[in-house]
């Protein structure tokens, strides 16, 4: 089995982040980035199924040099093969579906395995744009996956329940929590995952269909005040509806 | 100030995590300092002993009431401050241990020491000297207090920055901002030179901070403490690393201890060789709890260790390479070791090491019991035969047993089961043992749980009963009328 896993590197989810001067990205300084935790759960299950099916497990990512941390961690959880495509720094989902489709079609992989989301800007289209262009079934949020003689059954996680979907290969899986518990990398594989190579491919001639144009962070909600049942309380607690919330 | 009286809220302020139970007539949370120090002064007028809640996770009664009233600190839970160039924060008693790491990890920084409950507040951490994985390479919280605000009984606020106040020799003499003076002459004694956590500090010519850092609230209650904290290393590898032999782990944790030991002394990122920063033990039992709740643990293991270890990008592969062909060396389970370098993974082994912690309490919980176990460490040279020792005793007693913890710092627990008295009896001479050996060899009774209600009786094997009258005298220069934490310590 064929299979290829999209990764995607964002800041590290316990990162404060702080709004470049630029106004219209994160500055980076001091800020860890990581594999994105939903791509670790596409890596694992493409892990999973090679040990159960035998074949080939290469993950790709879109991005910068700066990107070969994320695919090392991939090596050394013990994916094959790993693809770089150095293309644009802040791609938009079209950009990376795009491209994500080309790297595709080259490998022909029978399974695309990608997160559900990445963490850093939360778009959740690119699972569906991918299926969209290569024409192939898309099955999003998928916290359950079995394949048995190239029939594909994956239960998707809804509001209040679950849902039974299912296609035939080839066709693209986006993991939800649930679908498995990601393996901790061995020593050796550690070791031996910085010195694989890995392919470094041009991006296709793709372009961004959207731009950011300004980044704000989320005011910081109210804190909470506990009054008791004191007469001093109760009047204070008049008195902020009135004035302070203008309620009463 | 919220007061509370009803038996409920009573009965939860009267146990702490060893199951040990007391009682009292009323519990205070203040709001602020000011409302802190006020129910201070108004208590001590009345003659009402106080007790102070922390966050209520010792092991030794220290945070729990016999009488009087409770004041719980819970609400003076503010970081005040957090200065990133100078490296330092400013913090309320009630700030729970992980609150303040994960504030601070947004910003690369951390707190080094790392008391394996950070449910604990550093009101607590201060009053115990509380030490955890990481005092193997910076020390406990000692090391890490610059400044702090204390209410004394009478409501008199002493407020002491280190390298101050200084002794001259064994006479200390302190001034409260209300310009009263107290003057203590220390008992000229010898403290363990390692991890210690039984009776005051005490030592010649040393900084009157040191004398509140430790005391089990016996002098004073932390009002505001400074902190010193530190810059995130570059890089972090964690590991649970698993071992098919039960001699063989205890050669590597002494390779990794002495390696570390001369390693430490120098810039992380310079180091080509193991400079561990923790080094923490499972022994069989202990995996076999965990075996309960994790199902990934290698079949053949008889022991772990969990280990953390700064890198750089320069240091990172040379430092694997070591690591990797000393573990070969020792285990056949090599290529099974956890690894992990992200938070993610950092958090999950800490997860790890604490379900120990709290699997046991759950036990001593549904069967009532309180924990009977050993806290007692020694030098480094003397490990191996204090091992051997507790470990063919604790054996001896026939009890369900399991050893863990801070092997880095040679200090192993022994915590024991039991059912009835005598079983009770058989353990509690098991422990009186283990600490009599320790004590021979050099050692502590207690290297990071304190003395609190229930181990005042080591703290007599250890100190000659003069040393601690002085210590009692010292307390009743600050608190004559004995209100403060009464029962802890003496």
């Amino acid at each position: 089995m064929n299979i290829l896993v999209c990764i995607s590197r964002v800041p590290d989810t316990a990162t404060k982040v702080v709004i470049g001067s630029d106004g219209n990205s994160i500055d980076s300084q001091g800020v860890k980035f990581i594999v994105n935790p939903y791509d670790e759960l596409a890596i694992e299950e493409g892990l999973r199924l090679r040990e159960k099916n035998g074949g080939v497990v290469t993950a790709v990512t879109i991005g910068t040099d700066k990107s070969t941390d994320v695919l090392r961690t991939a090596l050394a959880m013990g994916v094959d093969k790993v693809i770089l495509v150095k293309g644009e720094e802040n791609p938009d989902s079209f950009y990376v579906a795009e491209n994500l489709a080309a790297v595709a079609k080259d490998e022909n992989p029978d399974l695309i395995l990608l997160g559900r989301q990445s963490v850093d800007f939360d778009s959740l289209q690119i699972p569906s744009a991918l299926g969209e262009i290569l024409g192939m079934p898309s099955i999003s949020v998928v916290s359950k996956l079995t394949i048995e003689d190239g029939k594909v059954t994956a239960e998707r996680d809804i509001e209040g329940g679950c849902e039974i979907v299912e296609a035939s290969l080839p066709c693209i899986i986006s993991a939800q929590k649930g679908l498995n518990e990601p393996r901790y990398p061995k020593l050796p594989d550690i070791m031996k995952s910085r010195s694989k190579p890995i392919d470094q491919r041009d991006a296709a001639a793709a372009a961004s269909r959207t731009s950011i144009i300004g980044m704000e962070i989320p005011l910081k909600q109210r804190a909470g005040k506990i009054l008791t049942d004191s007469d001093d309380d109760i009047n204070e607690l008049v008195r902020m509806l009135h004035e302070d919330a203008k309620v009463i | 100030m919220i007061k509370k009286t009803d038996t409920d809220t009573i009965e939860y302020y009267s146990r702490d995590a060893s199951n040990y139970h007391g009682t009292a007539d009323v519990v205070y949370i203040p709001e602020d300092q000011a409302e802190l120090i006020k129910i201070v002064a108004e208590l001590s007028g009345k003659n009402i002993p106080i007790t102070i809640a922390g966050g209520l996770t010792g092991l030794t009664g220290s945070g729990v009431p016999l009488s009087g009233a409770v004041i719980s600190t819970e609400k003076l839970n503010q970081i005040i401050e957090i200065d990133k160039d100078n490296l330092s924060v400013v913090l309320e008693p009630g700030v729970r241990v992980f609150e303040l790491q994960a504030k601070l990890h947004e910003i690369n920084l951390f707190y080094p020491p790392n008391p394996t409950e950070t449910n604990s507040t550093i009101g607590g951490n201060i009053s115990t000297n509380a030490s955890g994985s990481r005092t193997f390479k910076y020390g406990a919280t000692r090391n890490f207090v610059d400044r702090l605000k204390v209410v004394l009984a009478n409501g008199d606020i002493l407020d002491l920055r280190r390298g101050e106040v200084l002794a001259d020799g064994y006479e200390l003499n302190v001034t409260t901002l209300q310009g009263n003076e107290y003057t203590i002459n220390l008992p000229a004694i010898t403290m363990p030179a390692i991890k210690h956590a039984a009776g005051y500090y005490i030592k010649e010519n040393m900084d009157a901070i040191d004398l509140f850092i430790g005391s089990e609230g016996t002098l004073g209650i932390i009002a505001e403490a400074t902190m010193r904290v530190v810059a995130e290393p570059e890089k972090l590898l964690g590991g649970i690393l698993f071992f098919d032999n039960e001699t063989q782990v205890l050669e590597f944790a002494d390779i990794v201890r002495a390696k570390s030991l001369a390693n430490n002394k120098f810039d992380y990122r310079k180091n080509l060789d193991i400079s561990f920063r923790l080094i923490e033990y499972f022994d069989s039992h202990s995996l076999g709890f965990m075996r309960n709740i994790r199902s990934d643990i290698p079949a053949k293991a008889v022991a772990a260790l969990w280990i953390e270890q700064e890198m750089s990008r320069e240091n990172e592969t040379a430092i694997m390479d070591e690591l990797y062909s000393l573990l070969k060396e020792k285990s056949q389970l090599a290529d099974e070791a956890w690894i992990g370098a992200d938070r993610k993974a950092h958090l999950d082994f800490q997860d790890f090491r604490h379900a120990l912690a709290l699997e046991v309490h759950e036990k001593l919980v549904t069967y009532g019991q309180e924990k009977i176990g050993t806290d007692t460490a020694v030098p480094n040279d003397c490990f191996k035969e204090y091992f051997d020792f507790i470990i063919g005793n604790v054996k001896k007693t026939g009890l369900k047993y399991f050893a863990f913890g801070h092997i880095g710092n040679c200090h192993v627990h022994t915590d024991l089961f039991v059912d009835n008295e005598s079983e009770s009896q058989i353990a509690h001479y098991y422990c009186d043992t283990a600490i009599k050996k320790a004590l021979d060899l050099g050692g502590t009774v207690s290297a990071e749980h304190g003395i609190g209600k229930k181990k005042k009786k080591s703290l007599e094997l250890m100190y000659r009963s003069e040393a601690i009258e002085s210590m009692k005298l010292i307390k009743s220069t600050f608190d004559p009328k004995n209100l403060l934490c009464r029962g802890n310590l003496f």
